[in-house]
């Protein structure tokens, strides 16, 4: 942990007492219900737990898709809690890093374009150069392959894309979604040492996964059940 | 962030160019119908233009033949009927006639220089003629004021007849027969031309021979019946009075017989102009018809890509685009769609116009500016009406959900 800032600066990320409620029909069903969670710049954290109990829920909230119902969050010390979704797309855009199960990279654009997406909606100022996602590719260990399309590379390639498109725009935060749900486990192994090896590099990460294996690379795990995060004791004293 | 959107859209419609094509195929007949419509009206109207000038301008009026009412009937020989002393008349008591044009028709003649004829119309007139008909000289002198006066035997021949008796050289000075008797010529008409229906409605002219009104009084007819007279005022707004003048003059030459009327050209001007002002508003809405089916295809077919591209739109919220984003994205592809279709139209119409001008010798269409920057912008605005729809259920999907679509 050689890399955290000094412990006196403000969290990157405060959850207090947070829900997140969805009407369906009839009735309310409480996705989130009372998370409080305090995330430091730099750290590495795997939110573990079943499906249902509510880490993807608080994966949006964490990664600015999603609103609370209620209580607070604050993004670098700012109330960011009912911000309306174009102030959520300017974090989206500027703070945070996206990596997804799926890939989810566009099939039609090449592996370079892919990379480049998110600085087209990027206002800062950013090297939006080409150069720039050259240097995102050779990070990942991709640079031969800037000018192919997605499906002519294999599963753990495309995920490296993804990754190298997460860090295009600098950001504060990378949010990955079960990054290693669709690969092998050669691949599994070398996309953890790639998320191993940016948080070496002081970048902030939070994993969310149902795998024991893959959030043990994590440095803190945060575990859910049924909208709420299970004793959080534990992950106090992991986190020193 | 038009720009990367905008490249965006191009490699959005070229990936698709079957279905681009498809969906701007109807933007592209809608646009080559306006601009091949508007041209293949513009050469009629043209056409008619050129026609119609040759048969002098909206100063221009005429007197001409009427049956005589039932209750005239008995004393129509009290009339002497359109005269030279009619041209007389109305030249001393019409101050708002500037021109007074009789004509006296003394149909077919042979015009013979040395051993070469050819068939001629033969015209007795003033000197009028030639500004009231717009008849322009390409060699020499039309007939002038003394010719009539002292019975000049001169000649003004039509470029047929000069082309026949004199060909590769002037025939200014020549002396040439006409029904025997020598006349010189002393000028040659330009040849004219109006293509109407596969002929030239103005050949005649080229075949005309033009003697002044005394000398064919006095050498041929042997007597002053005119066959046409025509008259014009120096402005249009002279016109009704100087009509009612010459009305109440030959009125009185003709001993109150109504064997007459005086007619002017602005209804039957009016009512081809009408004519294709009907054609314009018809045929073009059924241009505006195909636009607008062109554009609800755009619209049905921007849909259908919304719906295709929902998890791509998942996507490039997760990165950071906005709704606004997503919006115009899907904006400037319609638009992309229907202005590349506009400028193929008008391509298509360039073409039409081409196919169709071999077709319609008489009355070539024209390539109008106008009509092509209408077609562009018409096909602009409905690619921005159309797209607008498509758009907003693009910006407004969830981004979640979007993200979740399989």
């Amino acid at each position: 942990m050689a890399n955290h800032p000094p412990s006196a600066s403000a969290p990157l990320i405060e959850l207090e007492d947070v829900t997140r409620t969805y009407a369906m029909g009839d009735h309310v069903v409480r996705a989130l219900d009372g998370v409080s969670l305090t995330i430091h710049e730099g750290e590495f954290i795997a939110i573990v737990g079943p499906s249902g109990s509510g880490k993807s829920t608080l994966m949006h909230l964490l990664g600015f898709m999603d609103e609370p119902s209620g209580g607070v969050m604050r993004f670098e010390g700012e109330d960011v809690s009912r911000i309306g979704s174009g102030r959520r797309a300017a974090y989206r855009s500027e703070k945070i890093g996206f990596v997804f199960q799926a890939f989810n990279l566009l099939p039609r654009l090449n592996v370079l374009d892919n990379v480049l997406l998110p600085l087209s909606y990027h206002r800062g100022t950013i090297d939006k150069s080409r150069r720039h996602a050259e240097q995102a590719l050779e990070r990942v260990g991709l640079s031969g392959r800037a000018g192919h399309r997605p499906g002519q590379l294999s599963g753990g390639e495309r995920q490296r894309v993804a990754i190298a498109r997460a860090l295009i725009n600098q950001p504060r935060l990378i949010l990955a979604d079960e990054p290693t749900g669709n690969l092998d486990s050669r691949n599994v192994e070398r996309i953890l040492g790639l998320f191993d090896q940016l948080h070496q590099e002081g970048q902030t990460i939070i994993l969310v996964t149902h795998d024991a294996g893959v959030a043990a690379h994590a440095r803190t795990q945060v575990h859910m059940l049924d909208g709420r995060i299970q004793d959080p004791a534990s992950l106090e004293t992991a986190a020193r | 962030m038009v720009t990367p959107s905008l490249a965006h859209g191009f490699k959005e419609i070229w990936a698709h160019k079957f279905r681009s094509a498809l969906t701007m195929s109807g933007i592209v007949l809608g646009v080559c119908a306006l601009v091949g419509m508007l041209g293949v009206i513009e050469g009629l109207i043209q056409n008619m233009k050129a026609f119609t000038d040759t048969r002098g301008g909206w100063e221009k009026f005429s007197v001409v033949d009427e049956t005589v009412p039932e209750e005239q009937r008995e004393i129509r020989f009290l009339s002497p009927g359109r005269t030279y002393r009619d041209v007389e008349a109305i030249r001393q008591t019409a101050p708002l006639v500037t021109h007074v044009a009789p004509r006296m028709n003394l149909w077919w003649a042979h015009a013979q220089y040395g051993n070469r004829r050819e068939w001629g119309r033969l015209f007795g007139v003033t000197p009028e003629q030639q500004d009231v008909a717009r008849y322009e000289v390409s060699e020499g002198r039309f007939i002038g004021d003394l010719d009539s006066e002292y019975f000049h035997s001169v000649c003004v021949i039509g470029s047929d007849i000069a082309n026949a008796l004199f060909p590769g050289r002037s025939g200014i000075g020549e002396r040439i027969q006409l029904r025997g008797q020598l006349f010189t010529v002393v000028g040659v008409l330009r040849h004219y031309e109006a293509m109407q229906g596969g002929e030239n409605t103005l050949r005649w002219r080229n075949r005309s021979v033009f003697i002044p009104i005394g000398t064919a009084i006095k050498r041929f007819a042997g007597h002053d019946r005119l066959d046409q007279l025509d008259l014009q005022v120096a402005r249009l707004d002279d016109l009704p009075a100087g009509m009612e003048q010459v009305e109440n003059i030959i009125l009185a030459t003709h001993r109150g017989i109504l064997d007459f009327r005086v007619v002017n050209q602005i209804e039957e001007l009016q009512a081809i102009a009408d004519t294709y002002r009907r054609m314009r508003i018809g045929l073009g809405s059924v241009a505006a018809v195909s636009l607008l089916v062109g554009g609800l295809g755009i619209t049905s077919i921007m849909l259908a890509s919304v719906n295709e591209r929902i998890r791509e739109v998942g996507i490039r919220r997760a990165v950071g685009a906005r709704g606004g984003d997503i919006f115009l994205q899907f904006l400037s592809e319609a638009l992309l769609l229907s202005v590349v279709g506009g400028i193929l139209g008008v391509a298509a119409g360039v073409g039409l116009i081409q196919v169709l001008t071999p077709l319609l010798p008489e009355t070539p269409p024209v390539l109008l500016p106008k009509a092509m920057l209408l077609g562009l912008v018409f096909s602009a605005g409905l690619g921005f009406l159309a797209g607008i729809y498509p758009a907003l259920r693009a910006s407004r999907l969830d981004p979640m959900e979007a993200l979740r679509y399989e």
